[in-house]
């Protein structure tokens, strides 16, 4: 279930143009890690075992968080965060055990680890069936996001300038009554440590800034927004400095203006374009929760919802047309869920998840591999922070682009009646991952092969299954762009996860297109 | 768990370390824990202890905050020190209001001083007695339990001196058929685990589970609809999130009016139709201060069905000379007599929503929601449930129903099934209708 956060992309951007197959970076003999932290870790794990855990990792970790709000020529606050702390996850009679603390002392290690291990002999006398983990390679690595300037190396200075200058930007255009832009950089820091050897130090590096334009009818009344085309990431600053934000800028003022007088949408059966900037969170939705193994086999029935795709459906179920290929993917650079290891100290990967339209993988973690009789997990284990308990979370999940040269251009062109849709707006799919209805930031006509002009009050239903069944064209790779969340919630206490879709514009015929206006 | 006077000694620290012109300085202290369950096992549970402290400096107009999680004497000097740094940097606010002095806020009981040391036995002991009945029933359940104790301090160098310490505890479960052809779920929230019946919920949720086997078909459209309290709590707590005086104020708010005028005064609603907050309310209670210091006082939000009241910031009632209003710690909304089996007793033909699930906004200019229910959909007949419709998607907003308000049960505690939330008290409504707008396939 994605978080009431995030934004939509104008262009390419370096490190995201292509579906990447980047393995994880090779290992080093011995990374020099921090001795006091690599002590404590193994302190963490020798009081698990020595309690009586069968299986025990720690997690010692610091996040830190920048989040920086403006409002036309207002700083409306500027904050920063750090947190540190450490979480043991032990195996003891066969059941899982987790507890997890602030305070890095060697006392405090130990005595969090013990309860983590009370914590499982408790609950076992509920355990109906014996945790049980897949073999796993052991790694002592270190991994970096790929970055070229470090967001946290940038003056408050520059971001702020930045911010300021869209918003002034925005303001020198027609019929803008507000702006705000905001700018949010996180960096997750932690090292790994089990008690089948792995060593792992992580850097994980994300960004995401944005703004949204509201243009207000004061005469009739109404008002029209506009976000950026922006998207989070896992990069550097570099983002911000590459991205076309006077161009946005400018869009947005003018989209923003003209809804005010757009007509508004007849309902119906409407063929639609999908712009990548909001196709993403289409896949994101429909194809990335339901291909989830925790979903299907009832884990998240009480919170986040199940999967209509259960094991039964796994090789053999048609999710949609031949032209719908998705890969699972934690390895591409820029891409948000990418990682050089999971939170269970397992190699990523990329692996397919439909081929063909064909259902053929899951998403999976080492303790779930053996309900579906795989040799191993996907290295899908994430953990919002070191006070939570690592679970199966989202890969990148990516819809690969079509196999004939075909840009959004000649699709246009191609297409005699349909409405395209640009950005992110509303989302809403059900638990078992059919039904779904969605908005963008703007939606156009498109008539006798080209785009004649807004259209306002736009949002499509459909059911997972039928809605990829009427995909009859998806762009080539020259298209391809990648979109993300950093808010992604499942698990009881929900935890986020950030995630990225990378996709091509694609078609979809005869889709329930409804309209949204109500009288107020 | 520091203590109330150590976590004092802790906020003045902080301060004698400040050197900017105003400081105030929060902390939260944490420590919670939880117990999963599904496929009638236990899958994953966890414990930890936690602090936040937050330092906001302010030289002039020119403030920033910063946040640590280390209470050690080095980490608390990094603290002035990255907040100081960043203030310093920031351009002058001419929004900037300054610190709050002393301020007095209500007494409120919301602590349990024995769930520290007795809620991972209970909440243990209270899935089991769920799992125990689903199995028991041949059925599968999964399910959450989840008890914090969170105290929280404010201090400044006007003089502002905040405390409360809170106690919460929630459980809910999910009942399903073992051929996933029928699910239920129920929640219980309070204070400490000792309020929650978790038998109760669990024989809700199995209840709902056998009868929505087998659903028979219902077009979409509008119908009469009986909300549960769960359904109402969703509703209201995304109407109150809306309510902000200053979006209105500026035009783009549903309680704006043309003009740069709002909606405040109006009769929205039925005179049957009452949303209040106070802190103090012994049924649901809240916090007594706001994140800056602010009391949190009783306060009528709509009165009657006219719209009393909109959350207004201190910078902004300044310049509208109105007081400041922070948004409201908890929700009470005036119920009706009886149960809500009373209620469905009362309804001669509709249809009744158990859950609310994946509700976002479609168009902010009318609330326009949209979501799913979820977990038990039943046609009535007669004041009895006939027979399980399926799940619909549905397109309405929480301005709508309460307009469309027939009656309504007597309020309980209920929590929305998204967030976190559990001190609403709400009723379960009869609304005239309530527009499903397509049939979900999901069980």
């Amino acid at each position: 279930m994605l978080g009431a956060l995030a934004g939509g992309s104008l262009g390419l951007l370096e490190g995201c143009a292509q579906p990447a197959r980047t393995p994880a970076q090779p290992e080093a003999p011995e990374p020099a890690f921090d001795p006091e932290v690599r002590a404590l870790a193994a302190l963490a794990l020798d009081a698990a075992r020595s309690a009586g855990a069968s299986y025990a990792d720690v997690r010692i970790a610091d996040y830190r968080t920048q989040s920086l709000r403006t409002r036309e020529a207002r700083v409306v606050s500027v904050a920063d965060d750090t947190s540190r702390g450490f979480g043991v996850r032990v195996i003891a009679q066969g059941t899982w055990g987790f507890a997890a603390s602030s305070e890095l002392t060697r006392e405090e290690v130990v005595r969090v680890a013990r309860q983590a291990v009370t914590i499982a002999r408790t609950n076992s006398a509920l355990q109906r069936e014996p945790v049980q983990l897949a073999p796993a390679e052991r790694h002592v690595a270190v991994y970096r996001t790929p970055l070229r300037r470090d967001s946290f190396q940038v003056s408050l200075q520059e971001k702020l300038d930045r911010l300021l200058s869209i918003n002034a930007l925005a303001q020198r255009q027609p019929a803008v009554s507000f702006v705000d832009s905001r700018m949010t950089f996180l960096r997750e820091h932690k090292f790994f440590a089990s008690s089948e050897g792995a060593l792992i130090e992580q850097t994980l590096d994300r960004l995401h800034p944005a703004f949204t334009i509201t243009s207000v009818d004061q005469n009739q009344g109404g008002f029209e927004t506009r976000d950026s085309y922006t998207d989070p990431r896992a990069m550097g600053y570099e983002y911000v400095e590459d991205y076309p934000w006077e161009d946005d800028v400018r869009e947005a003022a003018s989209d923003a203006r003209a809804k005010h007088a757009a007509p508004s949408v007849e309902p119906g059966k409407r063929d639609l374009i999908l712009h990548p900037t909001h196709l993403w969170l289409t896949i994101h939705e429909s194809l990335g929760h339901s291909t989830e193994l925790d979903r299907a086999l009832g884990m998240e029935a009480n919170y986040a919802g199940t999967s209509f795709l259960t094991p039964d459906k796994l090789g053999s179920f048609q999710l949609g047309s031949e032209l719908i290929n998705v890969v699972a993917d934690k390895t591409a650079p820029g891409s948000l869920a990418t990682s050089g290891y999971d939170d269970d100290g397992e190699a990523t990967r990329e692996w397919p998840l439909i081929e063909r339209g064909r259902f053929v993988n899951y998403q999976l973690t080492r303790d779930q591999a053996r309900w579906v009789h795989a040799p191993r997990g996907f290295a899908c284990s994430y953990a919002e922070s070191w006070r939570d308990v690592p679970f199966q979370r989202m890969p990148n999940v990516n819809l690969l682009p079509g196999p004939q040269p075909l840009s959004l251009a000649q699709l246009i062109a191609n297409t005699d009646d349909a409405i395209l849709i640009k950005g992110r707006s509303s989302y809403s799919i059900d638990h078992q991952r059919y039904n779904f209805q969605f908005s963008g930031q703007t939606a156009w006509q498109v008539k006798g092969g080209r785009v004649t002009g807004l259209l306002k009050d736009v949002a499509y239903q459909s059911s997972t299954p039928r809605f990829w069944a009427a995909c009859d064209a998806i762009c080539s790779r020259d298209e391809y762009y990648v979109g993300g969340s950093l808010f992604d919630g499942k698990g009881e206490p929900s935890q986020s996860n950030a995630v990225s879709h990378g996709c091509c514009p694609a078609r979809f015929r005869q889709i329930d297109v409804l309209n949204t206006s109500r009288k107020a | 768990m520091l203590s109330e006077a150590e976590g004092k000694q802790l906020l003045e620290r902080v301060l004698g370390l400040s050197r900017a012109d105003e400081a105030q300085v929060s902390l939260v202290a944490t420590e919670s824990g939880h117990l999963r369950f599904a496929r009638n096992s236990p899958s994953t549970s966890g414990h930890y202890c936690d602090h936040e402290l937050s330092l906001r400096s302010t030289f002039g107009r020119k403030s920033a905050t910063a946040t640590v999680n280390q209470l050690d004497p080095l980490s608390l000097q990094e603290l002035v020190a990255r907040s100081e740094q960043l203030a310093q940097l920031a351009p002058e606010d001419p929004e900037r209001m300054p610190d709050l002095g002393p301020q007095s806020y209500a007494a409120v009981n919301a602590f349990d001083p024995a769930l520290s040391s007795q809620a991972a036995a209970q909440m243990v002991a209270g899935s089991a007695a769920c799992l125990d009945r689903a199995r028991g029933a041949g059925l599968v359940a999964a399910g959450f339990s989840e008890a914090s104790d969170r105290a929280s301090w404010i201090a400044n160098r006007r003089g502002l001196r905040a405390y409360h310490r809170s106690t919460e505890a929630g459980f809910s479960t999910t009942v399903r058929t073992a051929r996933g052809d029928g699910s239920g779920w129920a929640s219980g929230s309070g204070n400490s685990v000792k309020q929650i019946d978790h038998a109760r919920c669990a024989e809700r949720a199995i209840d709902k589970a056998r009868r929505s086997v087998a659903p028979k078909p219902l077009a979409p459209g509008k119908y009469v609809t009986v909300l549960e309290p769960a359904c109402v709590a969703s509703l209201m707590q995304l109407l109150a999130f809306s309510m902000s005086a200053r979006s209105a104020d500026e035009g783009r708010s549903f309680f704006s009016e043309p003009g740069g005028k709002t909606k405040l005064g109006q009769q929205l609603f039925p005179e049957s139709v009452s949303l209040h907050s106070d802190p103090a309310a012994p049924v649901a209670p809240g916090a007594p201060f706001s994140g800056d210091g602010q009391p949190q006082l009783p306060r009528a939000w709509i009165e009657r069905g006219k719209l009393q009241n909109l959350a207004c910031e201190r910078f902004w009632a300044q310049q509208r000379d109105r007081e400041p209003v922070p948004p409201p710690s908890n929700l009470i909304m005036s119920g009706g007599q009886g149960s809500l089996d009373e209620l469905i007793a009362s309804t001669e033909r509709g249809v009744l929503i158990t859950s609310l699930w994946y509700i976002r906004f479609v168009d902010p200019r009318t609330l326009l929601l949209t979501g799913l229910t979820r977990d038990g959909v039943f046609w009535l007949e007669n004041g009895k449930i006939a027979h399980p419709v399926s799940n619909f998607r549905w397109n309405d907003s929480p301005i709508r129903v309460l307009r469309q308000v027939e009656a309504m049960s007597a309020s309980v505690r209920a929590s929305p099934r998204e967030g976190s939330a559990s001190n609403l008290w709400v009723p379960a409504l009869r609304v005239k209708e309530f527009e499903l707008s397509s049939v979900s396939d999901a069980v």
